[in-house]
């Protein structure tokens, strides 16, 4: 594609005007005094040192630092517009999953171990209820989740502990109201 | 095995970390940068494949390749294993921990149970050293946390044998042997080479300095493939994650690479290698510049085909400069 003189001097200005806006000091640059962010969550980054050296130094996320709030935001409306489609029987809970947990179709279908055709079609609800409960297990377990919560929604209204235990019957979970955040058990996988 | 005769560090990416430890925990003395800049991992991919719920972007080859490509170029050996058996990889793993070697395992990022879950995800490429047992619980040693961690045993094993894309069917990494006399300078020119010929040669349109441009053109087209406008934003705020945050040490591995070039040219004795470092730090600076203004427009929800191709000229950019950075860089190493 032959680029015009216009169009060298668009992008050239363009390039400039975006380096002056967005490159402020003390956001995020490539020298070692920019790249400090302080969250919890802790990082390797490569700066330049004042020595003009290139070094890894331990920094925060700047992603948490500045967009978390809009992360979360975004993350309580998929799940409240997805559990509302599930509600509707709009979708099947394995599709509620998948959106969720942002897995491709092909993907989820290697690790359940079934085709991608079949996994499609089990994302309508029409489909869902004659999914054999063998491979709702091999869904579940791909999901994290108990089997029974394919089957149902949980609000925690109060903020309550709630506790999903196994029990030696593969297809039966415990669910556990209230109690204390510190005797919550460890779910092993 | 005691833990404390193994020294974490944080990582600026897994599998590069994972070797690096290894190798410095039997003597040798070799920086992550080196390690990656050796592998020859830098690279670029456009994604778009069933297997993804979106188009994504990769800044580095395969997972798995680091490894073998370090071991390949630089001769130092490693033991690696895969399994079918679950019980088998368990009690090899158990075994090597008794002789006090620390492993490093391949596994589903999901089930790594210390990390916040909202950064949790399928992710089968993810490596972590095992340094430890006791109580039922794996002592883990994760690139991405500060201090050793502790993994539920069957979670741990459950992760290594996920199913899907790249699955780590049970794979081991250790060291056994003494390292022999390693010709650096030849490992290094391989490694070198290995990533301006993944960078410049690769005749397929998404990969490498041409994938960048590949990108650039394919983003205005992201609206289509969005849910909605709050999709969209995650997926351009995506942009961002990938190139600064999912263990890239900054600027989509550009920033690591330019540390090993600096490196580089003072073992090779190559002082052009430094001034192709600096240009490599300014092209990594204009990668955080897109990443930040990814960032910016997705959270001010400013996802116009304006703003897009505003980021696809950024991005595009990035293909011109890159792939006059690789034929320079290959110029000087042939």
């Amino acid at each position: 594609m032959a680029l015009t003189i216009s169009d060298i001097f668009y992008r050239l200005a363009f390039v400039i005007i975006v380096s002056a806006v967005i490159h402020r000091p003390g956001e995020l640059s490539v020298k070692e005094k920019d790249a400090q962010f302080t969250t919890e969550r802790r990082m390797i980054m490569y700066v330049e040192k004042d020595n003009g050296s290139f070094q890894p130094i331990e920094t925060g996320s700047y992603m948490i630092q500045n967009y978390f709030d809009d992360f979360l935001e975004k993350k309580d409306h998929l799940q409240k517009s997805y559990a509302e489609k599930l509600r509707k029987a709009e979708i099947s809970p394995i599709e509620y999953y998948r959106v969720l947990l942002n897995m491709g179709v092909s993907d989820l279908a290697g690790r359940v171990g079934i085709s991608t055709r079949k996994v499609r079609k089990h994302l309508l609800p029409e489909a869902f209820t004659s999914i054999p409960v063998k491979i709702l297990q091999r869904y579940a377990e791909v999901f994290r989740v108990p089997l029974a919560n394919l089957f149902q929604l949980i609000e925690n209204m109060d903020e309550e502990v709630i506790q999903q235990i196994p029990t030696q019957n593969p297809l039966l979970v415990t669910t556990r109201i209230g109690g204390k955040e510190s005797e919550r058990n460890d779910i092993p996988a | 095995m005691n833990e404390t005769t193994f020294q974490h560090k944080l990582a600026a990416h897994c599998e590069s970390g994972v070797v690096t430890s290894l190798l410095n925990h039997s003597g040798v003395d070799l920086s992550e940068a080196m390690v990656f800049g050796i592998s020859g991992a830098i690279f670029f991919a456009y994604l778009n494949n069933p297997m993804m719920p979106f188009p994504t972007i990769a800044l580095r080859n395969q997972p798995g390749k680091i490894y073998k490509n370090f071991s390949k170029f630089s001769t130092v050996p490693f033991q690696s294993n895969h399994y079918r058996n679950v019980e088998q990889a368990r009690q090899e793993l158990d075994n090597l921990l008794k002789q006090n070697k620390p492993v490093a395992v391949q596994v589903d990022f999901f089930y790594m149970d210390y990390v916040p879950e909202y950064i949790r995800a399928h992710f089968n490429g993810h490596f972590v050293i095992v340094v430890g047992k006791e109580n039922g619980h794996y002592i883990i040693s994760d690139a991405y946390t500060p201090v050793l961690t502790k993994l539920n045993e069957s979670t741990l094993h459950t992760a290594r044998f996920a199913k899907g894309p790249f699955k780590p069917k049970g794979f081991i990494l250790y060291r056994n042997a003494v390292t022999p006399d390693v010709h650096w300078e030849k490992a290094i020119t391989r490694g070198i080479k290995y990533a301006c010929f993944n960078m410049l040669s690769i005749p397929i349109p998404f990969l490498g300095a041409r994938g960048i441009r590949y990108f650039a053109k394919k983003l205005p087209g992201w609206p289509k493939l969005a849910r909605d406008e709050e999709h969209l934003s995650d997926e351009i705020m995506m942009i961002n994650v990938l190139l600064e945050e999912r263990g890239t040490g900054g600027g989509g591995f550009r920033f690591m690479y330019a540390a090993f070039l600096q490196e580089a040219a003072s073992r090779l004795n190559k002082p052009a290698l430094n001034e192709i470092a600096e240009q490599m730090m300014v092209n990594g600076d204009a990668w955080r510049m897109i990443s930040i203004y990814a960032g910016k427009i997705g959270r001010n929800r400013q996802l116009d085909d304006a703003h897009l191709r505003e980021l696809a000229v950024m991005i595009e950019k990035r293909a011109d400069v890159e792939k006059q950075l690789f034929t320079d860089l290959k110029k000087i190493i042939r």
